[in-house]
This record gives structure tokens, sequence and C-alpha cells, in this order.
């Protein structure tokens, strides 16, 4: 009845399961088609039944009946491997062998912890106190070594032993998950009796070590080292290592050894912080595990970390099976566990075997938990009882990102609800839900938050030592993430002063008798609210007076005393600047307590005259802060550089040079910027203008390919603005993601909130495009967002785009004032998508802002190498940039280059539409990575051309096929578009189609990376003589529209090619173009702005 | 073998609880598909019984569920289904003989209490497609799987599911329209 081709893509269509192109074929079809549309409004209904009827079908039981349960329950376990089409067995094997080893490894540990003297040969004379406190020290010691070791038995060795030690000092079973000891009554008691078994018998094997195959590690030639001065302010020492202040010995020795070292030394610090953050639901009723909570047993918080490495899914697995996962529960409900509203003390265990699951069902589309390579343990008292678990999250996820294995500091935010319910540390985040983050005064990124800060061990090993046994306890900065990236981009840099640091290692110096002095009083509650820096001073004193009790041994300690230094208020940068602190905490060391205040405050420390000064940042380490001259909230306009001068393309001899390569660019920004400045009635500066931003403004029609991932067109025709030329469009169009295929979104939004914001065009415009993004999100993806002006905050945890009302509320809380301290705010941002990362998401930091950054180093340089590293972990950067006049374009369109991002300019509320509900798909779902474009010209039948355009975006011809060299990214049915001004050999233009049949006149390679991992993949197309039209008037009338638009921008940026092109000219050619394509109202504007152009060079 | 259960669980405990996990997790969609599939929810009972029982004995001790187990619960629960169905061949035909007649003597007051006429009459006619058909209808807009999902259920290339939903749609049509136009 209904022969015609759509027909079986009607009920798809229908059901709304097709991809959007495919779709869009069948609309259209339903358009002309009527047989199809009387079926489709006949089946439409049906459909709608159906799915009702099935969903509201409830005569079916939802349970087996117990008996057949049971039956279930009781299938005997098969007794050989056999194949199962589909669903095979994929780990089994290897398990066994993990298993093996483990055991081996563990076996091993348990006898050398029990053998006096096991070590001695292999281990360094500096004793250091480590994770847990009551077991022995040999053994917690060696926990440490083993732990250092990349390898699978060690780090399996580390698990175990971990687990036993904790039984061992406790007689309590490991961490377990409430409900699966629930579900599970037996799992925990197995594990339990088996460690009690374990350790009778691995001690009775005491000459075991020498026989085994898997011997204790030597020690590593790059051990521990420790600094050859004491260091004690560490979050001094991290920004002179970010200040790129010549790094000592000393420091750079903290980064590590060429070794990596999988464990190290974990520090947390439980912060009550003053202020609060939207707190969720779900955290409330929880229970804390036997009352004990941190509050009041904190300092003597122990961390006890076991990180897997990881870079394989083997280990992961591995890690997921020793943690008893349970097969897996399907993605959708998988217990995220802090969220889960059970009464479960222990999240570690679950949260742990998270990876699992996700890896394991394969719930792509579901909010994937972040996977977890390992877990923190929180021991509160001190006691070697573990009071609570939390995973610790793998910072470079991605396998093939390119990070070096094992160059990460790992770090993770533990969320505020994981450990406080946890153990019951603080009761900081119970502010009422909704409760604005009203603390004024700069906040650190973990408002409310507990921080766990794992650092190396020889960067805190004489911290561990010091504090009279006691973990050290490390604010938690944001700023580590940026180390960390560092870190990993320049590895081989720091070899080399690790190792002069290995030799300063014996001259260690202890801490002064100030600084243990300071380290050894405890403030059992600090509450600071607004507090400028004498009012700090005064407490600390206080405090200091207060707590400090004389030694015990009677010898003299010193007196604390601390001043502000005034600096030298003659200059303004050397001011310190008058930043009022909050801050709350309760147990909290003194010399952690500076150490916080000192960041916050944005001064260092240093110890003068037996006092403990703070001192500006710039007097005490170099670090250049541009402190403005005027913190009004009025922006100053003249912090906008001006652009460079253009550069062009030369015209190039085909013969010497056929081949031309660049970067693709799909960017949108400069057309805006030029439009904004014509609709002002000026010229735009020629150097904003780029030509191919131009140009990829508009849509040319090149449709998309429904499977390969680019298709290449190209089209040309005599140049009507350069004769005896021709003028040859490229395009490249990237496939449409369908429904199915695009990921949830993770998107942290990095707003701009300084005073600069502060007009309707710029603050009114953001609030207006984040909504309507909201509005387009589905439901899976996830929403956050940091705020900066001086400081950076996070005005909303990642919260699911589903709850629009509370991201739009979050959205109003923004009100911009103060300066602009951008790198605070991409440090915050970044740290914030870091631990939010979600494997198999598109995790995506939005930038919008003005681009005028005056605090900090307000350089793109320092931020460039953040995202660069963040990008290389799968987190990309789309920039949005706002305002007039002082409007940062050049330093937004790197940031966004190198993010592997967009960056378009908001300028109207109509580009804000077409940016957020037109484009977003594009905007937001990227195909195709470092994608680089090689065009070939035969010099047979091509003597020159000439590109216009992407000047900044030329690759050398090598660099084409040069993987490592990174290139632009393209979103979801992305278009590019590239135009070359050939010149052929001695044909005149009428001519081009008889004389050229058969030599082609170039090749176009595309070569591109395609999101979702697999290998690089290269594309070619011949350009034929076939694909030149005789006249320009031949051609399709968006092929007009290209010339129309180059020849625009090469004559705004006053090109020399194109001197003798008029405006009117373009205008002309334009007009007839612009009516055939009537509905694509970009190009009526276009044509208004050539008139425009028009009239102002008259 | 002190070492090889050194750092889990015993296998054991292990595979229990996946099964377990398993089975609460697909029981219910298993048996709401089955008896769509059956007409009969007892049979369901049987048939996803027999599902778990085939998934354990062959389930591996370490082995984990991936996402090849969906589509491989579906497809088996269907095979399942379809032997049941054979094995009971004359009943079945039998059954459906019933089935017609009670349709054709139905009497509204005595009828099926269901809220909505549609619906009723829209899942009864679901009952009367083969069960291949039935079959992609219920893992789409039952079971909510995804095309590549059904395609590995069913056993056909992806580029068909499509095709063949669409063929039973139309089919699913052309009987309630027989019904409604009597």
């Amino acid at each position: 009845m209904n022969s015609c081709p759509h027909d079986a893509q009607l009920t798809p269509y229908l059901l709304g399961d097709l991809p959007s192109a495919e779709a869009e074929a069948v609309r259209l079809h339903l358009e002309t088609c009527a047989a199809c549309r009387a079926e489709a409004a006949a089946l439409a209904p049906l459909l709608a039944t159906l799915r009702e009827a099935l969903v509201a079908d409830a005569e079916t039981p939802a349970t087996l009946t117990p008996d057949r349960l049971e039956r279930v329950l009781a299938t005997p376990p098969a007794t050989e491997p056999r194949s199962r089409t589909g669903h095979r067995p994929r780990h089994a094997l290897r398990w066994y062998w993990f298993s093996s080893l483990v055991g081996l490894a563990a076996t091993l540990f348990l006898v050398f912890s029990f053998v006096p003297g096991a070590w001695d040969a292999v281990r360094p004379g500096s004793e250091r106190a480590f994770l847990c406190p009551t077991a022995p020290r040999d053994v917690s010691y060696e926990f440490a070594e083993r732990l250092e070791r990349p390898s699978t038995e060690g780090y399996a060795a580390v698990e175990t032993t971990a687990q036993s030690l904790t039984e061992r000092s406790t007689g309590v079973p490991p961490l377990s998950d409430g409900r699966d000891a629930h579900a599970m009554p037996d799992s925990a008691g197995a594990a339990t009796t088996y460690y009690a078994d374990a350790e009778p018998a691995t001690a009775a094997l005491p000459s075991l070590p020498a026989a085994t195959p898997t011997p204790p590690p030597p020690r590593p030639t790059t051990a521990p080292t420790m600094p050859a001065k004491p260091a004690w302010p560490a979050a001094a020492q991290e920004r002179q290592r970010r200040s790129g202040v010549a790094a000592e010995p000393s420091q750079s020795a903290r980064a590590k050894g060429a070794e990596l070292r999988w464990e190290e030394k974990a520090e947390a610090k439980a912060l009550e912080v003053a202020g609060s953050r939207p707190v969720g639901g779900k955290d409330e009723g929880r229970t804390r595990r036997g009352g004990r909570s941190l509050e009041e047993s904190a300092p003597d918080l122990t961390l006890g970390v076991a990180v897997d490495p990881p870079t394989t899914a083997d280990k992961l697995d591995l890690y997921s099976e020793r943690t008893a996962s349970p097969v897996a529960p399907p993605a959708p409900s998988a217990p995220e566990l802090p969220a889960s509203p059970r009464p479960a003390e222990f999240n570690s265990v679950a949260a742990v075997r998270s990876p699992l699951l996700t890896r394991g069902v394969g719930g792509s589309r579901s909010a994937a938990p972040q996977a977890a390579v390992g877990q923190v343990t929180v021991d509160a008292d001190g006691d070697g009882l573990t009071a609570a678990a939390a995973p610790v999250d793998p910072f470079a996820p991605v396998g093939s990102s390119g990070v070096a294995e094992g160059r990460e500091v790992f770090y993770r935010r533990l969320p505020g609800r994981a450990v406080a319910n946890g153990s019951g540390v603080a009761n900081a985040p119970a502010a009422p839900a909704g409760a604005p983050a009203a603390v004024s005064g700069p906040m650190p990124a973990q408002d409310g938050d507990v921080t766990v800060v794992i650092n190396r061990l020889d960067d805190q090993s004489e911290v561990g030592a010091d504090v009279s046994g006691k973990q050290k306890l490390a604010a938690g900065e944001s700023q580590r993430a940026e180390t960390t990236a560092d870190e990993i981009a320049k590895p081989e840099a720091e070899a080399e002063p690790a190792k002069e640091a290995l030799d300063t290692k014996k001259d260690a110096v202890p801490k002064t008798a100030l600084q243990r002095k300071l380290a050894s009083i405890v403030v059992p509650e600090v509450s600071l609210r607004d507090a400028n820096l004498e009012d700090v001073v005064a407490f600390l004193e206080a405090s200091a007076r207060e707590f400090g009790a004389e030694p015990a041994d009677g010898r003299k300690a010193p007196t604390l005393a601390f001043s502000k230094e005034p600096g030298d208020r003659e200059t303004p940068e050397h001011r310190i600047p008058d930043v009022m602190v909050s801050f709350s905490a309760r147990n909290i060391p003194l010399s952690d307590l500076v150490e916080v205040i000192a960041e916050r405050a944005q001064v260092v420390v240093a110890e003068e005259d037996g006092r403990i000064v703070f001192k500006p940042q710039r007097a005490a380490d170099g670090e250049t802060i541009a402190v403005p001259s005027d913190r009004s909230d009025l922006p100053d306009r003249s912090d906008s550089p001006p652009p460079p001068p253009p550069t062009f393309n030369p015209v190039v001899e085909t013969a010497e040079q056929p081949l031309s390569t660049f970067a693709i660019d799909v960017d949108t920004a400069a057309y805006a910027l030029v439009r904004q400045s014509l609709l002002d009635g000026r010229l735009p500066d020629p150097g904003l203008v780029r030509t191919e931003e131009i140009v990829n403004a508009f849509d040319y029609g090149d449709h998309a390919p429904e499977h390969a991932t680019f298709r290449i067109f190209a089209e040309g025709a005599p140049a009507p603005f350069a004769p005896g030329r021709h003028l040859v469009r490229l395009g490249i169009k990237g496939r449409r993601l369908g429904r199915e295929e695009q990921r949830p979104a993770m998107l942290t939004f990095l707003v701009d909130a300084s005073g600069s914001m502060a007009q309707p065009d710029r603050i009114g415009f953001v609030r207006q495009a984040l909504a309507e993004l909201t509005a387009q999100l589905g439901p899976a993806d996830r929403v956050q967002l940091v705020s900066f002006n001086e400081t950076a905050r996070v005005v909303l945890d990642a919260t699911e785009a589903a709850r629009r009302d509370e991201i739009l509320a979050a959205f109003d809380r923004i009100q911009p004032t103060g300066p602009t301290n951008l790198e605070r705010g991409m440090n915050l941002a970044y740290h914030q998508a870091i631990g939010t990362f979600q494997p198999g998401a598109e995790n995506r930091v939005v930038l919008v802002s003005d681009g005028v950054a005056n605090l900090g180093t307000g350089d793109a340089s320092d931020i460039l190498g953040q995202i660069d590293a963040a990008r290389r972990q799968g987190i990309t950067l789309s920039v949005f940039g706002v305002g007039r006049g002082t409007y940062n374009d050049r330093m937004l369109e790197q940031l966004a280059n190198r993010g592997d991002g967009t960056y378009r300019f908001l300028d109207s509320p109509h580009e804000i539409r077409r940016a957020f509900v037109d484009d977003l798909a594009a905007t937001l779902y990227t195909i195709a990575s470092d994608v680089k474009i090689q065009v070939e010209w035969n010099p047979a039948t091509v003597v020159r051309y000439r590109q216009l355009g992407y000047e900044n975006r030329a690759l050398t011809a090598q660099q084409f096929r040069d993987d490592s060299v990174d290139a632009g990214e393209v979103g979801s049915g992305q278009a590019v578009t590239a135009l070359y001004e050939v010149e052929l050999g001695a044909v005149q233009a009428g001519q081009a189609r008889a004389a050229l049949s058969d030599a082609a006149l170039g090749t176009v390679r595309v070569r591109y990376r395609p999101v979702g991992g697999g290998p690089v993949e290269e594309i070619a197309q011949a350009i034929l003589p076939t694909d030149l039209a005789a006249s320009v008037h031949d051609t399709r009338p968006a092929f007009r529209v290209a010339v129309a638009a180059a020849a625009f921008a090469e004559r705004l940026r006053q090109s020399p090619h194109a001197a003798q092109v008029r405006f009117d000219a373009v205008a002309d050619l334009l007009r007839p173009a612009a009516l055939e394509l009537s509905l694509d109202t970009r190009i009526a504007e276009l044509v208004r702005l050539v008139e425009a152009a028009a009239a102002l060079t008259r | 073998m002190l070492s090889t259960t050194a750092s889990c669980d015993p296998p054991s405990t292990l595979r229990q609880r996946r099964i377990d996990a398993v089975v609460r997790e697909y029981q219910q969609p298993l048996l709401r598909y089955t008896a769509r599939l059956l007409r009969n929810p007892t049979l369901a009972q049987d048939v996803v019984q027999n599902v778990f029982v085939k998934l354990f004995r062959q389930w591996q001790p370490r082995q984990e569920a991936d996402e090849t187990l969906k589509p491989w619960l579906f497809r088996v629960a269907h095979n399942e289904a379809v032997d049941l169905i054979r094995h009971e061949e004359r009943h079945r035909s039998l059954h459906e003989r019933g089935a017609a007649e009670t349709e054709l003597t139905r009497d509204p007051t005595h009828s099926d209490p269901q809220p909505d006429e549609r619906r009723a009459l829209v899942l009864d006619c679901l009952d009367r497609l083969d069960p291949a058909e039935r079959q992609v209808i219920l893992l789409r807009l039952q079971q909510g799987l995804s095309y590549d999902e059904i395609a590995a259920a069913v056993g056909r290339p992806r580029g068909t599911v499509g095709a063949l939903l669409h063929t039973a749609v139309k089919k699913l049509a052309r009987h309630v329209r027989r019904k409604e136009a009597p």
C-alpha cells in the first residue's frame, strides 16, 4: 500500500529514535508525501496509546515467587568455562592470575611485617610517622614503601595490608557498605574470618620471602627527600613554584623523582568553614559511626590512602573485584553512594565499586559515577580504627590522554557530605538548603568541604615527622590542580633538580623551634568573620597564649608572636590587600591556621626575629601581583590591549610549495565583533578581523555525512574580485550526532563576576545565555557554576539540569563587583571540573567573560598550560565573550584554541539564541578533535595559490601527520570552510572546464581524531576541474555568499590582496544571493553590514 | 589456598551477591516483558526462572555484568518463551481460539476493569501479533532498550530494527483498526 522508501522510518521517526539528520529528512519527506503523512497521522496516536498502556500495564508480578527465586539462587556454578553468545566471560582468567599475585604479595607483606629487621637492609634511616598510628611502626612504614610501587602486586598488597591492619588494631571488620551488609550478611563476616586466619598462617612462614617470585621492592633510588630548609608554609611554597620563581632544590625535590610514587602520604583537613553552601536534601538522616566525630578528635585525623594506578582498566577491575563488587545494578540506579538515603556509614567500598558498574553495564548515557581508583580512609581519632572512607578519584582517568602515568598528584575533594556523614566530621555544611553563599572575603574552593590532598611522600616527609607524630593537616588548595598540570607538562625539567635534592637530603635542617611550637598548639575553635589581618594577628596571639602549654620536658619554648608587616605603603602593589578573612574550624593546629589565613589573605608567612610575620606576596617571593590601582567597580577601558596588526597569507608558487596545511577553526567571534563595530558606526580594527571566522559564520548548505565523520566539498568559480584567478571553496562538514549518540554533558560554568561585567550587555547577557542553555540541556546533563572576581567561589555544586530553578537561582546570585582575577577563576573551575569529571561525558568548562583580567598575572600564558593539561584529560573549554569596548578578544581566543573549544562572542540576544539554542549540539558535542586540513595543489594545473584567512592556524606540512600537534575541534554538524584563490596554468577563466577536464587541481586531506577514542583518521578528496563553474553567476548562491564574505573580510582587514575590492561591489554580488537564500537571516544581515562598511568608507 | 583468596571475599559469596544483584535488577523487567509476550503471568514466571538459571549456570565465578548482559537476558527470555509456545503448540491454538471467542462474547460490564478502553484494546491487539513482532515492540516501548540493544536481543542487524518495529506497529494498527470498526 505504501511503498514509499521512507515508510520503514516512520515509526522510529514518531518515537523520536532517528538521528537528527535522518529525522530531518523524514520531516521534509512528510511535507511532500501524502501517503506517509496519512500513515504517520494514524500511527502517532496508536504509539502514544501503546506506550501508555505498556507503562500502565501493572498486571504482571514484579518479583519471582519465592520458590522460584530459591531455585535461581541455588543454581550451581559453572563447572567449566562455557561460551555464551553475546555475554562472554571477560575477566575470569585474568582475574585468577591477578588474585594469585595479589595473594602472594599479601602473604609476603604480612611475613615481612612480622620479621624484625627484614626491612632494615632496604630501609633508610629516617623515621616517619605514617598512616596508622597504632599499628606497629614497621608495618605502617612498609605499607608506605609498597605503595610507592606502581605495580599491581604492590598495590594489591597494600590494599590487603590496609585491611588487615585495620582489623588487627580494632578487631572490627573492614569497611563495608551498609547496603551490602544488609543484603548479604555473611560477606563482611567472611572477610573478617579470612584475615583472622591469614595472619598466624603467614607469620609462621618467616623464611618465605627468599623463595618467592615477588620479593619486596628495593627502596627506589628516588627516595623521598627532605627539603634543605624548613619549608613550612606549604601554601607559600606552592605559590612560589607556581609563580615561576627560580625553584630552590628543596622545592624542586618535592616534585618527584623520576620514578613515580603511587602512594604517598595523605593529609587531610577537616575545615569547618564559615558561611555555607547550598546543601541538597540528600545528606540528612545519616548516622555517624559510634558518635565519634572529627570535631572532637581532629587534629589526630589520620588518613590512609590506597591508590590504584589508574591507567588500565584491568587494574581497575582488579580493585573492584577485591572490594567485592556485586554484580552490577543498572547504571541508572548505580549507587553514587554519598547520595544514598540509607544510613550508610561508610561509602568507600561501594563507591570504589562504582567504576565497575559504569564500565560493566556501559551506562553511557547515564550519569556515570566517577571512577574511583582508590580509597581514602579517615581515622578520626588516631586509634587506628578507621572511621570513614571515601574514594580517590583518578586525576587522569582517560587512558590515552597522554598524561604520563603516575605523574599526578592525586587529590580528591571529598564532598562534605561524604565525610561529614561518614564520620561526623563537621557540621559545616548544615546551612539551610538554598542559602546563598554569603561569606564575604576570599573563599577558597572547598567551602564547606573536606579536602584531602595526597601529596608526594618527599613533599611532606619532614612535616609528618615533626608535627609530634601527628599527621600534619594542610589546607586543601585548589591551586594544586595547577601544580599537577605543570608537573605533567614538564616532567623532564623536574628530574634534574630532584636528583640534586636527593643529595641535599641528608643535611635537612629540622624545623625551627618556632615552627614546632606553632604546630604543637591546637586551637579548639576558630571562628573568624570578616576579619582583617590585624584582627587575625590579635586572634593568633591570643590563641598562642591561651593554648600554648609549656613543653613537658621543661625546656623553654619560644614565645609566639605575630605581626603584620606594614609593607611598603608607598607603592600600592606592595600593600597587603585589605582582605577580609572568614574562616572557622575546630581543633586546628596553629601552624595550619596560619597557613590557611595566609592563603586566604593572599599574604605569605615568614619567620623573622622570632616572630611570625605576614608579608605581602610580592615582597616575599617576588611574585608579581597587579593590584589594580583603582579598585572601583568601573571597568578600566585601557586594559584591553590593541590587537596585533593582521598578517596575510602570501601568494605561493605551487611548484615551490604545493602543500598548504592548517588547523581547523570553527570560531565565529570575529564576525560578531565586526558586526558590533559596524553597527556602532565605525570600521572594525583590522587586527580584529579574521577572514576564516567571518567566512565560517555562514552556512553554505553542505550536507552532513550520514556515517563518515566528515565529508569534503569543493566548488569554485572565477574570482569576481581577482581577475584571472579562481576562487575555490573547500567545505568540510561534520556529521550530526543523533539523539542516542549525544553524551551527557557535565558543564562547569565559569562566570566573570567582576565589576567590569556590571553592565546590561554583559551580566544580563550572561544570565540570559545561561538560562537559554539550561533550558536546552537534557535530564542527564549536569551543571555547576563557579564565579570569580578577585577570588573565585563555587556558586552551585554539580546539579542535574532538570533542577532548573535551582540553577537559575544560582545565576541570579551572581552580583558583579570587584576586580577580575581570571587566573583564580580558571583554577577553581578546573579544580571543580576535575572533581566532577564524568568519564564518557562531555566534560566542559564554559567561560563567560569580558576578558578584562586585571588581577593575577592577567596573562593567558599561565592559564594556557593548565587548559592544555586538562584538555588532554578530556576537559574542554568553551569561551563566550561579552561586552563592548573593553573586550579582550585575543586572550579569549587563545584560551578557547588551547582548550579545544569554541569561541563565540555574544553581542545580542539574537546571537545568544544562535549560540545556545540553534547551535547547541555543535557547541556541546564534539565529533572530532585535532582536525587538520592539508591541500596539495597540483603544480601541473595550478600555478600559484593563496589561502584566505587561517593565518594564525597555519601548520607546517610535516605537522599534518604529526598527531601530537594540537589542532581544532569540530562539533556535531559543524561545517568549516576554507577558501583559496588559485591561478590556473595558461588557462583563461571561461575555458577552465574544457581545458582541464582530466588533471585534478589538487587534493584535500582531512586528518582528525574521532571523539570517543579510536585511531587518528585521514580522508582525502580530489578537487576536480568539474568542480569549477564557468562564471561566478553560475554558482550556487551559497558559494557567492562565501566569496562575498571573504572579500568583505579581506577588505576590512586591509589585505593588500584585496585593495581593489569595493564594498559596493561586494554588496552587489551579495544581494541576489541574499534574496535566493531569504530564509537565512544571517545573509541579510551580512548585506547590511557590507552596506554599512561601504557607507563608512565613502 | 590461602593466597588465592587473600584479597577478597570467597568466590562463592561474591557470586551469590552478583546473582542476587542481577535478580533484583532484572526480574521485574523480564517478568513484565515475558508476561506480555506470553500473555500469561504464570508462564512468565517459569520463563524468567529458566532465564536466570541458565545465566547462573554459565556464570563464571569472577564474571561481571557488562553491557551485553541486558540484550542477552531479553534474548534468552524470548527464546525460552518461544520454546514454551512451541512446546504447547496445540494448547496455544486452542487458547487462541478461546481467546477469540472470549473476545467475541466480551461483555463490557464484565470486562477487565481497565480505566482506559483504548489502552486495553491496543494491548489486546498487541497480543495477537507474532511473538517476534511483539518482541520488538515490547523491547522498545516497554523496556526502553536502545536500537543497539534490541538488535543484539533479536539477533538482527541494527539497521533493520527500525523497519521491524515499523512493520510490527503497522500490523498492530491494522488489528486495532479492524477491531475499532467492526
